[in-house]
């Protein structure tokens, strides 16, 4: 009996044990698929994804360009002798490194992105904010992030709220924002700071082409979308060719621009200081302040009081021969790419129930048989009997014709036509166009013989 | 500086420029073209819809939409992209490379008899970068025939009357002279013009030709298509139309002369519809697509007023009526049109029917229709 409860005992704790194995597989499962239920897509295609990370970039590349602005202030002169005392601290960080890192700001603002999407609850939003403001300082270095990361998820808090289905101005790049980067560089031009002035020259050029990539993109999405209930809507089709013709153009847009955004020397300045006054220039004897660039004369080195040297240097020719192996790389590339793409263009195709047919074929098709047609010349460089023959044969017959013969008469009937009589060459030239043993070299000399 | 303010106006040239050059070039070398495939389908079959869209030129399109519209009698296969209302609001998206073309072939069933045409279809494009739509409108002309369905017409008798015309008949009433129809023993009584002299030698004993009986007839078929809009009402108008050109079709292949009248009115042209003197197997295809064009009407003409006169002072013509309501005024009007003759009613109906009392002359002929 004792034995009996034991293997009872046993055998309910083992199958209770499997059988909590299976209820929580199970409870995974559902878990799952509840999940999947609920729809939490993270990328329904690769044009949201694009649209998304776009977003991204516009709000970190603006956000990048605050905190070097900020920096580039404090560490003026006097602001920073002032600072340096209060938080010795905050001048570690150099504009440039404010700029490198205000740019993971696209790391915050992707995640409350999601949160919001994600926490059922706000209150559970409102500590997933605070632990991103947490990580935004972490990430930008300063607590100024934290302002616009808590801005950030202030307004999508309220957008839920509201029930707005827009997209909010953290994901959507505008063309407004083209105007910080204008104030910026006014700013720089007045302040004199060559480095704030170089990259926001190429933080604008930047911010354009993103812009333009996610209006276009935008756009086609968005055409898509309303049409996806459309029966064989080629979709795969538009995206290539309006996909494409987007990308090439901002391909284009961008090797123009940015090297020439990314060459600005910075030295464009605005002064302030002297106001214009027709009564007193002339009187104080003083020229008429005008807004002017300064000679590009003077170096990075100059500016900074020292020498930078490269941590590396290489052999001219090594450098010579890499970057003709890096510029014949990219030819080959793009070369091959536009191949590609008329082979593209020049195909025919089944696409679901659509028949796609180049047109070109058929002009190439008349072409060719143009040229079947007309008589089948021997090559400029075929010295073989047969062809000197046939050459002797056709100088002979456009010497004696007085316009060119018609094609559709044999070689009796053209002589005759012509009245031309030469029997060997006539017997030769048939023996060479028509018959099944080509001429021999005697065939040649008795051809040259009979002239 | 500058030259980045150059480049900006550069490309913002170049970006006007393409879309001035879209602007003024979309439409060059872009044709549409819708066609049925066959001139003609059944009711109940699939009938075939080809979309040919060609761009010839050097550029993109990458939406082209095509939007035409024609009656929801013919039903596509996929009808996403289709809205239906009165008629059927079809519109297909394409994209077009240079120099391309496109077919697209649609099915569509063939769900009611008519003829269908395709007068317009309209082209919406997009530029290069989807920014701009431009519109544009192309004539198109393909038609297609949907015929009636084929029913069994087997309880239709027609009653030959006419004798010494050209219909082979079983019921012998005269021989005609010019049908041969075998040989047998003479008999007294023959004449001897009859005794087959040939086949007499060969045999050894007199033998004799016998000769088929024939007769000749003209029929006129009345198709009444009054009523429409109640679907009891439509159903068993569509039913008359598919028994006129059964047993037209019948009447023909036996070679006998038919004329249709109707009060509906003809699709084609707007005006009554009537078929006139048509005779021979190889005119069945036009009595089907005639048929196919005739249209039901509310308040329209008592078909009998379409009889012309001649036929109504009594000759031979047999006279079969078909109605959805057989009418007392109407059996009235088409005994009296039938004279001497007797005529035919023929009444298609759905679930069940009532006794009604004809006139002598006339015989109701009931035929029942499933859907």
């Amino acid at each position: 009996m004792f034995s009996t409860s034991r293997f009872a005992t046993v055998l309910f704790r083992k199958t209770s044990r499997n059988s909590r194995r299976k209820v929580a597989s199970a409870d995974a499962k559902a878990m799952v698929i509840m999940m999947k239920a609920k729809r939490i897509r993270l990328y329904p295609n690769i044009r949201t994804f694009l649209l998304r990370l776009l977003g991204r970039l516009h709000c970190a590349l603006l956000v990048a360009m605050g905190c070097c602005t900020l920096f580039t202030l404090l560490h003026q002169k006097d602001i920073a002798e002032e600072l340096g005392t209060l938080l010795p601290d905050l001048l570690i960080i150099g504009p440039m490194e404010a700029y490198l890192r205000g740019l993971l700001f696209a790391i915050p603002v992707a995640l409350s992105f999601y949160a919001i999407r994600i926490c059922p609850r706000l209150w559970q939003f409102l500590l997933c904010s605070i632990g991103l403001c947490a990580i935004t300082w972490l990430l930008l270095g300063h607590p100024v992030g934290m302002v616009v990361t808590a801005l950030c998820c202030f307004m999508r808090a309220r957008k839920r709220l509201a029930e707005e289905i827009d997209e909010s101005a953290f994901d959507k790049p505008d063309l407004l924002g083209l105007v910080l980067f204008a104030a910026i560089f006014l700013l720089s031009a007045i302040m004199g700071e060559v480095l704030l002035q170089k990259v926001s020259v190429f933080s604008a050029a930047v911010y354009l082409l993103i812009f333009l990539c996610y209006r276009g993109l935008y756009r086609l999405d968005e055409y898509l979308r309303l049409n996806e209930t459309v029966y064989n809507l080629p979709v795969r089709r538009i995206q290539r060719i309006a996909g494409g013709a987007l990308a090439i153009t901002l391909l284009l847009a961008a090797a123009l621009l940015l090297p020439a955004a990314g060459g600005v020397s910075g030295d464009f300045t605005v002064d302030l200081t002297r106001k214009p006054s027709a009564n007193n220039w002339e009187l104080q004897g003083l020229e008429e302040p005008v807004m002017t660039e300064q000679p590009q004369n003077f170096s990075l080195e100059e500016m900074f009081g020292e020498e930078i040297k490269p941590a590396v240097q290489f052999p001219p020719i090594v450098s010579y021969l890499l970057y003709a192996v890096i510029v014949s790389g990219i030819v080959f590339l793009v070369l091959l790419f536009v191949y590609r793409l008329i082979l593209n263009f020049r195909r025919s195709f089944t696409d679901s129930r659509d028949q796609v047919q180049y047109l070109g074929e058929e002009r190439e098709d008349k072409d060719k048989r143009a040229s079947a047609v007309a008589i089948r010349r021997p090559g400029v460089l075929d010295r073989s009997p047969n062809a000197i023959i046939r050459r002797r044969y056709r100088k002979q017959v456009l010497h004696a014709a007085k316009e060119p013969p018609r094609a559709s008469l044999t070689p009796r009937e053209l002589e005759e036509e012509i009245g031309l009589s030469m029997p060997v060459l006539h017997t030769l030239y048939e023996k060479a166009r028509y018959g099944n043993v080509s001429c021999t070299a005697e065939d040649v000399r008795a051809m040259k013989n009979e002239e | 500086m500058i030259l980045v303010l150059v480049i900006l106006l550069v490309l913002v040239a170049a970006f006007f420029l393409i879309r001035s050059l879209y602007d003024r070039f979309w439409e060059k070398g872009l044709t549409c073209h819708l066609s049925f495939q066959g001139e003609y389908g059944v009711e109940d079959e699939i009938g075939v819809l080809t979309e040919v869209l060609t761009n010839r030129k050097l550029l993109l399109l990458p939406v082209v939409e095509i939007d035409f519209h024609m009656d929801r009698r013919l039903q596509f296969a996929d009808e996403k992209n289709a809205s239906v209302s009165d008629q059927s609001y079809r519109r297909d998206v394409f994209t077009l490379s240079v120099n391309q073309r496109i077919t697209r072939t649609l099915e569509f069933k063939c769900a009611g008899r008519g003829y269908f045409q395709i007068q317009e279809a309209g082209i919406t494009a997009r530029d290069l970068f989807l920014t701009r739509k431009y519109l544009s409108k192309s004539p198109e002309n393909t038609s297609f025939y949907v015929l009636p369905r084929p029913v069994p017409t087997e309880q239709i008798n027609i009653p030959f009357s006419r004798i010494m015309g050209t219909l082979l008949s079983r019921k012998k009433v005269y021989d005609d002279p010019f049908e041969f129809a075998g040989l047998r023993e003479y008999s007294r009584g023959d004449p001897m013009k009859y005794v087959n002299w040939k086949a007499t030698a060969r045999a050894g004993k007199l033998l004799t030709n016998l000769h088929e009986s024939t007769l000749s007839q003209h029929v006129i078929l009345l198709l009444d298509l009054e009523g429409v809009g109640v679907r009891h009402a439509d159903l068993l108008n569509e039913a008359a139309v598919r028994i006129a050109a059964s047993l037209g079709e019948r009447l023909l292949r036996e070679g006998i002369e038919i004329t249709l009248y109707s009060n509906g009115f003809d699709v084609q042209t707007g005006a009554a519809w009537r078929l006139e003197n048509l005779s021979g197997g190889g005119n069945v295809l036009t009595l089907r697509k005639r048929l196919a064009c005739v249209q039901a009407g509310n308040n329209l003409v008592p078909v009998c007023d379409y009889i012309p006169k001649q036929e109504r002072s009594g000759e031979e013509d047999l006279l079969i009526l078909l109605t959805r309501d057989p009418r007392p005024e109407l059996l009235g009007e088409l005994s009296q049109a039938a004279g001497k003759e007797r005529g035919l009613c023929v009444v298609p109906y759905e679930v069940e029917h009532p006794d009604l009392t004809v006139p002598k002359n006339l015989e109701l002929i009931w035929l029942e229709t499933r859907g």
